[in-house]
């Protein structure tokens, strides 16, 4: 529930960064076109034309007042709003809850480490031989259990033998990822540009 | 300009003084009158920090607010040694008889070093 | 508790959150009556500097938790020894939550062992609660050379 309205929010946030940057391209616009004339909110709403989605909205608005059932959609309608945001409050307040990755649990309490944290320090380590040229790590841990999986994909120089990059990146990152509990996964790849150097 | 006349001190005020003393005599502990400084008895010119002494009828009600430093000893030790030393003060200054509960707080734990409790 | 006194819940009085025991026996200094108070903080504080006492802790706390820490210090709100500490603290029991950054070389599982060793035994022997777990999050490796957001600031009292 938390994931939909947290969706929601972001992509409310998304429309309204739209509307900012359309009324702020608006009031661009009316400065590059007003001339001698000062902005004012008239001006700028005569250029947006808003004279007619007022008329347009005050129509609608007009219909709703009517009574029997459009005032019970009116009504629902209403409600509906406020709860949605209320719901849009909740999912951009609520803190995220960053998954952890258990190293080990035991009567005496819960050894854990941020995701970010191990994926950081392996690609930190993943990147020390000389032959690795750029990792990225990213840590699956599992759910209520505890280890998980370490997915690191490596930019090795275009040189360097395959197996002996995947060794060295091996070497420097499986201390740390057996005191973590991850398994390694290693995929690696040259540099997709052409070697300048034979 | 009259001189001005020293009132003998009260009992309450005698108790806070034995108090500040008792506090004193500890290796590692020291007073603190709190972030708001509301942890004080008034005696005369000055404030006593971290003594408290409220008298109920007869009675004086005694709060001691200390800080301990790092690493201190178990700290109901630490109360118990206080609450005895203000004991035996106070009968050595005929107070017992009015002498109450004597509640200590340990409000915070100092590294040395920090502003606090340094001796 | 052993010593024939009682630890009861103190909301009151002297502190907002904090235990406190009624002594009721007499004890073998003093006979008068009295409550002694352990506020959270104080707890909380403890348990921070059981925890920095061990090797391999480079710091407690982390990331954003560093950062918000450091300007509640610079206007006297905060304090660095709570950073990355949290404790739940019951009738005769404490649980206690620690994030820590641990130095890269050390074993984490054997440094964490040792945290969480030290804080059981100082919590409990300093505030005589039991521990019930310490929970142990490791919020960042620290590598030598690593740039830190800023120098220990020095002693103002010698």
């Amino acid at each position: 529930m938390i994931l939909i309205l947290r969706a929601l929010a972001a992509l409310i946030g998304l429309l309204l960064l739209i509307v900012v940057a359309a009324a702020g391209l608006a009031a661009a616009i009316f400065s590059l076109q007003a001339g001698d004339g000062t902005l004012s909110l008239s001006q700028l709403a005569s250029l947006l034309s808003l004279h007619g989605v007022r008329d347009s909205v005050s129509g609608w608005l007009t219909g709703l007042e009517a009574d029997g059932p459009v005032a019970v959609v009116a009504a629902l309608s209403g409600a509906g709003a406020v709860l949605l945001g209320l719901g849009l409050l909740i999912g951009a307040l609520v803190p995220r809850r960053e998954r952890l990755l258990i190293i080990e649990r035991s009567a005496q309490g819960v050894l854990s480490a941020k995701r970010r944290a191990a994926a950081s320090a392996l690609g930190d380590l993943v990147q020390q031989p000389r032959v690795v040229l750029a990792a990225k790590v990213r840590v699956l841990p599992r759910r209520r259990a505890i280890g998980g999986r370490a997915r690191v994909k490596l930019v090795h120089a275009q040189t360097a033998e395959a197996s002996r990059v995947l060794a060295a990146a091996r070497g420097a990152s499986e201390p740390l990822a057996e005191q973590l509990s991850l398994r390694l996964r290693t995929r690696r790849r040259a540099p997709r540009r052409a070697p300048r150097v034979s | 300009m009259p001189e001005r006349v020293q009132r003998p001190a009260s009992g309450r005020v005698l108790l806070a003084r034995l108090a500040e003393r008792a506090i004193a005599a500890q290796d590692a502990v020291g007073a603190t009158a709190g972030r708001d400084g509301r942890w004080v008895t008034a005696d005369g010119d000055r404030l006593i920090d971290g003594v408290v002494v409220v008298a109920a009828g007869r009675r004086l009600d005694v709060e001691l607010h200390v800080v301990a430093e790092w690493p201190p000893e178990p700290l109901q030790q630490l109360a118990a040694r206080l609450r005895g030393e203000l004991e035996l003060s106070a009968s050595y200054c005929g107070l017992s008889d009015q002498l109450g509960d004597v509640d200590v707080a340990i409000d915070d734990v100092c590294e040395r070093g920090d502003t606090g409790v340094v001796r | 508790m052993a010593d024939g006194s009682s630890i009861t819940k103190d909301g009151a009085a002297l502190a907002s959150s904090s235990i406190a025991v009624t002594h009721r026996d007499s004890e073998p200094l003093s006979s008068a009556k009295g409550q002694t108070t352990i506020t959270d903080g104080v707890v909380t504080k403890v348990a921070g500097l059981a925890a920095r006492e061990v090797p391999g802790v480079y710091e407690l706390g982390g990331g954003t938790a560093r950062t918000i820490g450091s300007v509640t210090q610079k206007v006297g709100l905060g304090d660095a020894r709570t950073q990355g500490v949290s404790v739940e603290v019951g009738q005769r029991e404490a649980a206690v939550d620690l994030t820590v950054v641990i130095e890269y070389g050390e074993s984490i599982p054997q440094v964490a062992e040792a945290v969480r060793n030290q804080v059981i035994k100082r919590v409990e022997g300093i505030t005589g609660l039991s521990v019930t777990e310490v929970n142990i999050t490791v919020n960042d490796l620290y590598f030598p050379g690593d740039h830190d957001e800023q120098p220990p600031a020095p002693p103002r009292v010698a």
